[in-house]
């Protein structure tokens, strides 16, 4: 039987237990007036016999008329309470008891009936023998019946006292009964449902606490037996999802390590034949330049320069592949210590030139220090290289506080660029000036945009062909919902 | 006695031929080509180091200083560093790596297991030939060994 069931079962007990209740105590309160009433009409039987005994007496001594009437009278209502006392009784010896009363109340008005005979209205104070003989006989009879009657009070009233304790004994009973029947039935069920729940909580963490836990078992038909088949169930998907899971990490795992695998050589064997063949060409020039003319020693600078310039795109998509591969690690960082540190090593690129560098106030920041160095580096790299020729080049940095970030900001007086084109500005190898105008690959910008994602801030830029540019990048200053999320994802996992 | 013409004061062990030609150049160039073997591999360097195989008539002396690639057929160039480093007849052995690489990761392994210097090959020609030429000069002429290397065992 299911738990649903047993508790419906169990919700239904009290509704019977009262109707069994009011019909015991409806039949039981039925008797017990049936009781009452006999003992009641005992007594009154009683009362009636003594005012006969009265009236008899009187009339005999008077002969008055209203005293024939009275006791004709108290005989009729005697007879109507033997009546209902033969009526109401079906014990053998209370039937015995009443034949005997009748058969003296039968006697008594016989008597009576013969007094009434023997009087004449008009003779007042007759002594006569034979209505002395008869009345005697009537007082006889009276007598003889009040026992009986006393006797019949006595019996009813004892009846319905030990009757009414009875009742309430077993209304106790009952009661009693009732409430070790919904103990027994509720207990086990009871037991039940918290076992059930004290296994299912303690599997349940077990799966929190990361894991596939072998199963549960709950024996049974009820609900908690589907229930547990549900959670294994449960389990077995939660288990399948997690190899899909490994399955999947493992593969990612093999990409990365391939990718890895593929910059190593890009890093190693692209350089090789490069280095050969500016190394060669570098060979004919010192052996056998002399013997070449001037059309000739350029076309060996063309080489040597290709050669060179292949070695730059070379870093420089190995140096964007490791800033996606970076795994950032956040460290509060003086900002204003840090971009006066990069533009020191800018130094050699601004030699020789008229360059004004104005430093706001930056403060601090929590960020990748490896990470957000070459983000100065190559923002303010690119400052000094598009202000070439700018005389004097002004190169401002400043900081802004916003709600929840802070934003930097890069602005120079150099080259600018067409706003038209600011959203190709941050693309790998996408340029916006030829090789000829500034030198670069364009994969700087890109690994910018790169690291300052990874912080989940973001880029912009904004400038004119022949006006500056600004560049500027945002850091959060509060920890973002994302990267939480992927703390409490690692938690999980290692957890 | 051990004959000049067997005394070698620099290995280079490079399985690239033009890579090589380019660094002997640079080192003829300052005369320091005279005593230099060249192997292509990392087993025929530990064959000339242990003195086995082809060169287990050679005398049993060290060069100077072993200039090594890292990408090599074979054995390559971190598993010589780890067997030179592991002998206690070579444990001293000046060896530098010269490679094309620039990863971080391979700069740390060297370093880990306890190599001398470690130069990334510049891919434009005057300044590698420059930079093997003051390798050479470095570590032949200026930088001195604890005398037990040299010595023939």
């Amino acid at each position: 039987m299911g738990i649903k069931a047993k508790l419906k079962l169990i919700g239904l007990l009290p509704l019977v237990m009262a109707v069994v209740f009011s019909l015991t105590f409806y039949r039981g309160q039925d008797r017990l007036d049936i009781l009452r009433e006999r003992a009641q009409l005992a007594e009154e039987m009683l009362e009636e016999l003594r005012q006969l005994q009265q009236v008899s007496r009187r009339f005999v001594e008077s002969r008055v008329n209203s005293g024939r009437r009275k006791g004709y009278r108290l005989l009729e209502d005697l007879d109507l309470q033997m009546l209902a006392l033969k009526a109401s009784a079906s014990a053998p010896g209370l039937v015995t008891l009443l034949s005997e009363m009748e058969r003296r109340l039968i006697l008594i008005r016989i008597h009576f009936m013969n007094l009434d005979g023997l009087s004449v209205p008009a003779l007042r104070q007759l002594d006569d023998p034979q209505s002395r003989e008869v009345a005697s006989r009537l007082f006889r009879s009276i007598s003889e019946l009040q026992p009986f009657a006393q006797r019949l009070h006595r019996l009813s009233y004892a009846a319905a006292t030990a009757y009414s304790d009875q009742l309430w004994v077993t209304e106790l009973w009952l009661f009693g009964g009732s409430a070790v029947v919904v103990l027994l039935l509720t207990h086990p069920m009871l037991k039940r449902v918290g076992a059930a729940i004290h296994t299912l909580s303690a599997e349940t963490k077990k799966v929190g606490r990361g894991g596939v836990p072998e199963g549960l078992v709950l024996a049974g038909e009820d609900e908690f037996a589907q229930l547990g088949k549900d959670f294994n169930r449960m389990l077995h998907r939660l288990a399948e999802a997690e190899q899909a899971r490994e399955q999947r990490a493992r593969e990612l795992e093999d990409a990365v390590k391939d990718l890895e695998n593929f910059s190593y050589s890009v890093s190693h064997d692209l350089r090789a034949p490069l280095r050969a063949i500016d190394g060669f060409i570098g060979i004919l020039q010192e052996d056998y330049g002399p013997s070449f003319d001037d059309e000739g020693r350029r076309l060996f600078a063309v080489v040597s320069d290709n050669a060179k310039r292949m070695e730059q795109l070379i870093d420089d998509i190995l140096s964007l592949s490791r800033a996606g591969r970076l795994e950032l690690e956040q460290l509060e960082i003086d900002m204003n210590g840090l971009v006066d540190e990069v533009w020191a090593t800018l130094s050699e690129e601004r030699s020789g030139r008229s360059v004004r560098f104005i430093c706001g106030d930056l403060g601090r920041a929590a960020c990748d220090p490896r990470a957000i160095r070459q983000v100065w580096q190559n923002l303010l790299a690119n400052a000094v290289k598009f202000t070439w020729g700018r005389d004097p080049a002004v190169i401002e940095v400043s900081a802004e506080r916003l709600p929840g970030a802070i934003r930097y900001c890069v602005t120079d007086n150099g080259a600018g660029f067409d706003p038209a084109y600011s959203s190709k500005l941050f693309g790998l190898f996408l340029r916006l000036h030829s090789v000829d105008e500034f030198e670069g690959t364009g994969v700087g910008l890109a690994i910018v945009k790169r690291f300052v994602e990874k912080h989940h801030g973001h880029v912009e830029a904004t400038g004119a062909v022949g006006e500056g540019a600004a560049f500027s990048f945002t850091l959060p200053t509060v920890p973002t919902d994302r990267s939480q999320e992927q703390q409490y994802g690692q938690s999980r996992l290692h957890g | 006695m051990v004959s000049q013409d067997f005394m070698v004061d620099i290995l280079l062990v490079e399985d690239n031929a033009n890579d090589a030609e380019l660094a002997m150049r640079a080192l003829r160039k300052n005369n320091l080509a005279n005593r230099l073997e060249w192997v292509k591999d990392g087993a025929a360097a530990l064959d000339f180091l242990f003195h086995r195989g082809s060169y287990a008539q050679w005398p049993k002396q060290l060069p100077r200083v072993v200039l090594l690639d890292l990408r090599l057929p074979k054995v390559d160039g971190i598993e010589v560093l780890t067997a030179i480093r592991g002998d206690p007849t070579t444990r001293e052995l000046p060896v530098v790596v010269l490679t094309s690489s620039r990863e971080e990761q391979d700069l740390v392994a060297t370093y880990q297991l306890g190599v001398n210097s470690f130069v990334a090959k510049p891919v434009a020609f005057d300044e590698f030939a420059r930079t093997v030429a003051s390798l050479g000069m470095y570590w032949v002429l200026v930088n001195r060994v604890p005398p037990e290397i040299r010595q023939e065992r």
